[in-house]
């Protein structure tokens, strides 16, 4: 599998927590790779790399990834707060 | 009111354009509810791509994305800010008929009355906590 440039972002787990990182980075394994670094207790650093055959639509991989993110947070952060 | 038509691809103040198709807009939360932010990106992820950042201990940055090339960036930001009073709206009304639907809740799962009897029961005449003789 060939791998596209890598894409480097902070997230913070005030907002997508924990659990909902693992499963978004489970969900998208077949279409990119992402390597999770731990920055502080509260954010974490994500490497992508889009696989192949989706090097040529990485950013639109990673926008899609990070919207799947957003919307498992989104849903866990409400359930807590309501 | 005349409106300047060179303007009109322009970002509204409350928002900046941070590349080509991606805008970002500040929130304080002291001013909006999480719970409002978070229902407003929910209800935005599927028109728009979105990523969220704090931005220090009040504030939270929220980027947007078009997902339709088609679709101008400044509508999205205005109607993501629209949606964000809205659903600050909805979350004030919540909090204060709280207790109210609590109550009813409870009135409809209870065998008993919950409330005085003399509030349910009484004659329209009545007056047993004497508001008429009230100064």
């Amino acid at each position: 599998m060939t791998v596209q440039e890598k894409y480097t972002v902070a997230i913070s787990h005030r907002i997508y927590p924990q659990e909902c990182v693992d499963q978004a980075i489970h969900e998208y394994e077949l279409y990119c790779r992402i390597t999770v670094r731990s920055l502080t207790a509260e954010e974490t650093i994500l490497e992508l790399s889009a696989l192949s055959p989706h090097t040529a639509q990485a950013e639109h991989v990673y926008d899609e990834f990070f919207n799947y993110l957003l919307d498992l947070s989104m849903r866990t952060q409400l359930r807590r707060l309501s | 009111m005349a409106i300047d038509s060179s303007c009109s691809h322009q970002l509204p103040d409350f928002s900046q354009k941070v590349s080509e198709d991606r805008a970002l807009i500040e929130i304080s939360t002291a001013v909006y509810h999480l719970v409002a932010i978070f229902r407003t990106c929910y209800t935005f992820t599927g028109r728009s791509f979105l990523f969220l950042a704090p931005a220090g201990p009040e504030r939270i940055r929220v980027y947007l994305k078009a997902k339709n090339k088609n679709i101008n960036l400044t509508d999205v930001t205005g109607d993501f800010c629209n949606e964000l009073i809205n659903q600050q709206v909805r979350y004030d009304l919540a909090q204060e008929t709280a207790v109210v639907r609590q109550l009813i809740v409870a009135q409809a799962f209870a065998e008993g009355n919950l409330l005085d009897e003399r509030i349910t029961t009484g004659d329209t005449t009545d007056d047993p906590f004497g508001i008429t003789k009230a100064e």
